[in-house]
């Protein structure tokens, strides 16, 4: 068998190493790239799913709608918004918040059917879900609603599509608000 | 000699790769979300550390097309605006000073719009309710380029409105979309099934006449049963418990009441006459902001606040100040200068879950509004239109 010198070894041990890195670094930046944009929306930031754009609605960030892009089927009215609003008051339970949410849901609109309710964590906060289906002009849309509060103010993260589409989304906005963090 | 060092490369190639393949399992652990055993959903509250480059918009803030910060946007008739950075990686597009030389007319003629006649040329003009557009001189006539485009459904005068550039009996079509025929179908996909109609089918006629027919394939809805018992919406017994230490984050702030102190209502004529149906004029406690959104200090204001009736107002508990935007009700009550009323929909805006609440915070005729956010939120039955250098809601 043919003996190697040290250069030559070296030169392969070399060049296969730097091979491995590009390979490694080709895989990141393909599994990164695929699986989400960072968005940092001032008080909070999350894991946008791929092509899903951001829309600044008021003047300021208090009010973020997070929509699929133009080109799919879903509309404008699909997709999730995150408002943050002044807590008055500092006696109110994120439960008592909860019970009011849907008091008032069902009050503003007779079409409302609230399809369940819990109780849990989000973004390291108590949270209420509200889970509910209403029906509007442009048909019948598939909604949930989670509540907490934090810093003295109220979040609201509503997830609502038209019911065809409701699971359709479902795993890229929950995969979206599991990677919620607050500032 | 040359190979006693074989076994060493073939060992340093072994830890190099072995070592890369760890980095890599620790790089990618490091950065994955995780979904919670219990609940419904987890997080953290850790200060993020994203990858934030300062110049980028991420946020497609007004007119949806800041990229960057400093880009300047074209929104057609020669108007313009600066995308500035708002807060995080949202930015705003301001408008710049449109090149607006009042000496130069256009000419009243028939063959100008209508908006336009006896207008500057470049001069923003309002040619429908809600809808703006750039005078433009075009050879001698006057031609009024609308500001902003509108998707598929929405109704349009002229096709330059729509994104898709076609108009189509008055609404913004593609080659896919109904555009007459059954107004339950406008809008929606050709053949689709009418989802608020079980067993209906938009069917077409090879143009954009649509028509309802019964087609069986089309599935019912999901029912869905309430499990609410209607005795009371309640999901537990209300708890009273303070959750929030608000004096925590308000150090350094100029504190003179307290929140959550009852509303105080002011009685006398003035006072009624201060605000419309459903208002009444009255001293509330909450937090002023700065224009960057800082509370400065929280302090009475006095201002019409949203009721029904005395009786309901004392019953209920006002949890929080609405935005602009932002749902309201007997809970969430609408902020400064901002009425609580029936959401008007704005073409290209997100208004998502909104129409199950029916009513959000909007600003009522004559506050200032910002004509360069695609929403402006005027109350209904008024557009955001220049008065002088600033936009009022008209």
């Amino acid at each position: 068998m043919q003996k190697l010198s040290k250069k030559t070894l070296l030169l392969v041990a070399g060049s296969f190493v730097a091979l491995t890195v590009v390979l490694v670094l080709a895989v990141l930046l393909l599994t990164r790239s695929s699986s989400g944009n960072n968005f940092f929306g001032g008080r909070y930031s999350l894991t946008l799913p791929t092509s899903w754009q951001a829309t600044q609605i008021s003047d300021d960030d208090s009010t973020i709608a997070f929509t699929l892009p133009e080109s799919s089927m879903a509309g404008d009215n699909e997709g999730f918004i995150i408002t943050v609003s002044d807590l008055i008051t500092d006696k109110v339970s994120i439960q008592a918040y909860g019970n009011a949410f849907v008091g008032e849901l069902k009050k503003a609109n007779s079409t409302v059917s609230i399809t369940d309710t819990k109780e849990g964590t989000l973004a390291g906060q108590s949270a209420v879900k509200v889970a509910y289906n209403f029906t509007d002009e442009s048909g019948d849309y598939k909604s949930v609603t989670y509540s907490f509060f934090y810093k003295g103010e109220v979040y609201t993260v509503t997830y609502s599509t038209k019911a065809a589409n409701f699971d359709k989304y479902y795993a890229d906005f929950e995969k979206s608000i599991e990677s919620m963090n607050l500032v | 000699m040359k190979t006693k060092y074989a076994p060493l490369a073939v060992v340093l190639v072994v830890v190099t790769f072995f070592a890369v393949i760890l980095a890599t399992f620790v790089f990618l652990s490091s950065g994955s979300v995780f979904v919670a055993d219990s609940g419904f959903s987890s997080g953290g509250q850790k200060p993020p550390s994203p990858p934030f480059d300062p110049s980028v918009c991420s946020g497609k803030g007004n007119n949806g097309a800041c990229e960057r910060v400093n880009q300047e946007v074209n929104l057609g008739g020669g108007a313009k605006c600066r995308c500035d950075r708002t807060s995080g990686s949202l930015c705003k597009c301001t408008p710049l000073a449109a090149p607006v030389d009042t000496s130069v007319k256009c000419p009243a003629s028939p063959d100008n719009s209508p908006a336009c006649n006896d207008k500057a040329v470049n001069s923003v003009q309002e040619y429908a309710p809600g809808r703006a557009c750039t005078c433009q001189l075009n050879g001698s006539a006057c031609g009024c380029v609308p500001n902003q485009k509108f998707t598929i459904g929405t109704r349009c005068t002229d096709k330059s409105e729509c994104e898709s550039g076609l108009c189509t009996n008055g609404v913004c079509a593609n080659e896919t979309t109904c555009t007459s025929g059954d107004q339950r179908c406008i809008g929606e996909e050709f053949n689709s099934c009418l989802i608020n109609q079980d067993y209906y089918r938009c069917t077409h006629d090879g143009g954009g006449k649509c028509t309802l027919k019964i087609d069986t394939s089309c599935k019912p809805n999901e029912v869905t049963t309430d499990p609410i018992n209607e005795e009371g919406p309640f999901l537990v017994p209300p708890t009273f418990t303070p959750t929030v230490n608000l004096s925590a984050i308000e150090e350094g702030i100029e504190v003179k009441c307290a929140l959550g102190t009852p509303v105080e209502f002011i009685e006398g004529a003035a006072a009624e006459n201060a605000c419309g149906t459903g208002e009444k004029y009255g001293r509330i406690c909450e937090k002023k902001r700065d224009k960057n959104g800082k509370t400065v200090s929280i302090e009475w204001q006095k201002r019409c606040i949203p009721v029904k009736e005395d009786k309901e107002l004392k019953e209920s508990t006002v949890i929080a100040i609405g935005k602009l935007g932002q749902i309201c009700n007997k809970t969430v009550v609408c902020g400064d200068n901002l009425v609580c009323d029936t959401n008007d929909k704005t073409a290209g805006v997100p208004s998502i879950g909104q129409a199950a609440q029916q009513k959000v915070c909007v600003l009522p005729k004559g506050e200032k509004c910002d004509a360069s956010v695609k929403s402006n939120f005027c109350i209904r039955g008024s557009s955001c239109a220049a008065e002088g250098q600033s936009f009022i809601c008209k």
